[in-house]
Order: structure tokens, then sequence, then C-alpha cells
């Protein structure tokens, strides 16, 4: 059975089921990192005393995973623009290089979660801890999600290409919203929770 | 009026529903975004059909 507009825009949305689909997803997302950002701002207003964050947390650490998030950003998009243009070869390097960075992230994150650990920080000690294991960690899940993700499109699901070229570029497309979101989600909680 | 676990038990009242608010008025800007992004995409959807409907009504039809 054929799922319309899957691949095609169609005319009344302005978009594609599947990109539609994605959009709908991360409004829902938006609504759960909201709820998180709405407890953080409750908890530092309501609190007597409030830890200075950035002695606490690894700053330089979050400073260079940002900037590899962005770079796989940047990169994610020029993929974008490989798989339209029917280059799967740049494609599929570009997308590897951007789940690898991925990697690197969530390998830099876990590095620098042992150093917390390992110095005694617990989600217990207090409100801030707490809130900056539960963001963190929920968007290095989001983070693996995609990671996998990117795995298969420049992987076993880039047999696509050669079959169905649109709905393969409607997939890396959505892939490529996903992933900016997360990148987003993380320079606010980049400024949240190690600069503010 | 606040729990003395999460705001500690020194905390005023005030503190408390000042700090409330604060966290409503996160949560409601957050969620007045992405309902006003529905609201856009709906009305977006209504003036697409609306112009879909005219180019396919045949010429010299009425209603």
């Amino acid at each position: 059975m054929e799922i319309p507009y899957n691949a095609t825009v169609r005319p009344d949305t302005g978009v594609t089921n599947q990109k539609l689909g994605m959009w709908l997803f991360l409004a829902s997302e938006v609504m759960l990192f909201g709820s998180l950002f709405s407890s953080y701002a409750l908890l530092r207003s309501g609190a007597m005393t409030w830890p200075d964050q950035s002695s606490i947390v690894n700053v330089r650490l979050a400073s260079v995973n940002t900037l590899v998030l962005i770079a796989s950003s940047v990169l994610i998009v020029r993929s974008v623009a490989a798989a339209r243009a029917g280059n799967t070869a740049a494609f599929r390097r570009m997308m590897a290089t951007t789940a690898l960075l991925g990697i690197v992230f969530l390998a830099i994150k876990s590095f620098e979660y042992r150093g917390e650990l390992a110095g005694g920080l617990r989600p217990s000690m207090s409100n801030f801890v707490g809130l900056y294991f539960v963001m963190t960690f929920l968007h290095a899940v989001h983070v693996a999600g995609g990671v996998l993700v990117n795995l298969f499109l420049c992987g076993p699901g880039a047999a696509t290409a050669r079959t169905d070229a649109a709905r393969f570029t409607g997939r890396v497309e959505c892939a490529a919203i996903y992933w900016n979101f997360i990148d987003v989600v993380w320079l606010v909680m980049f400024v949240v929770l190690y600069l503010l | 009026m606040s729990c003395p676990v999460c705001f500690n038990a020194a905390a005023s009242d005030d503190t408390v529903r000042h700090s409330i608010n604060l966290g409503i008025f996160v949560l409601m800007g957050v969620t007045g975004v992405v309902l006003a992004g529905f609201l856009r995409f709906v009305m977006s959807i209504v003036r697409r059909s609306a112009q879909a409907g005219l180019q396919t009504r045949p010429s010299g039809a009425e209603s």
C-alpha cells in the first residue's frame, strides 16, 4: 500500500507527511524540555542560596562539546544538500562524520560525568545538581537516538537512495531537522546550566 | 505553604510565590509559542486549501 504524500508535498499543508510528523514530534519535545527549564526557573528563583554553577560543572568540556555539536549541525546541513543533489558518496561521508561527532559528544559527556561522579557529585546533593543530571542525561539520550538514526541513514538506509530517492531525501531532511533541534536545545542548556 | 525540603524551611511564602509564578510564566511561554505555531499552521492550511479550491474550481462556476 502506498502511503500518500510520503515523498511529495501535500498541497494543503505545504510539507510532506514525513516532515509534518517530525514537526509534531518536535512540538512535543519542546514541551518536554520546556517543562524542565520551567522547573529550573522555579527552583532557582525560589532558592535561598544557589551554588556557583561554573564551579561545580566542567565548563571547559561543555564548551568543547558545544563546538562539536555546532560542527555536526553544519555537516548534517551539507549532507542534506548532497542527498538532494543525488551525490550519495558525499552524503554518506558527511552523515558518517556527523554521527561520529555525535559519538564524540557522548564520549566527552560521559568523561565529564565520570569526573563529576568521582568528585562526589550526586543528583541528591542539591536541586541544581539534580536538574543538571536530569537535563543533560535526557539530552544525551536524544543525541544517542539521533546518532543511531544518522548511522542507519549513512549505512543500510542509504540503499533507499537508489530505489526511492525522493523518500530518502525526505528522511535525511527529517533527521537533519531533529539533529538541529537537539543542537539548539544544547545551546540553551549550555547557557542555563553552565554559564548563568 | 512551601515544602521545606524543596524550598528550604527558611524561605518565605513571598519568595516561593515569586518562584512559582516565574516557573508558570516560563512554561506558559513555551506552551504559548508551541500553540502559536499550531495556530499559524492551521491558518496556513486554511489559506492553502482555499487557494487549491479556487484553482480546481471550473471557470464560470458560481458556487
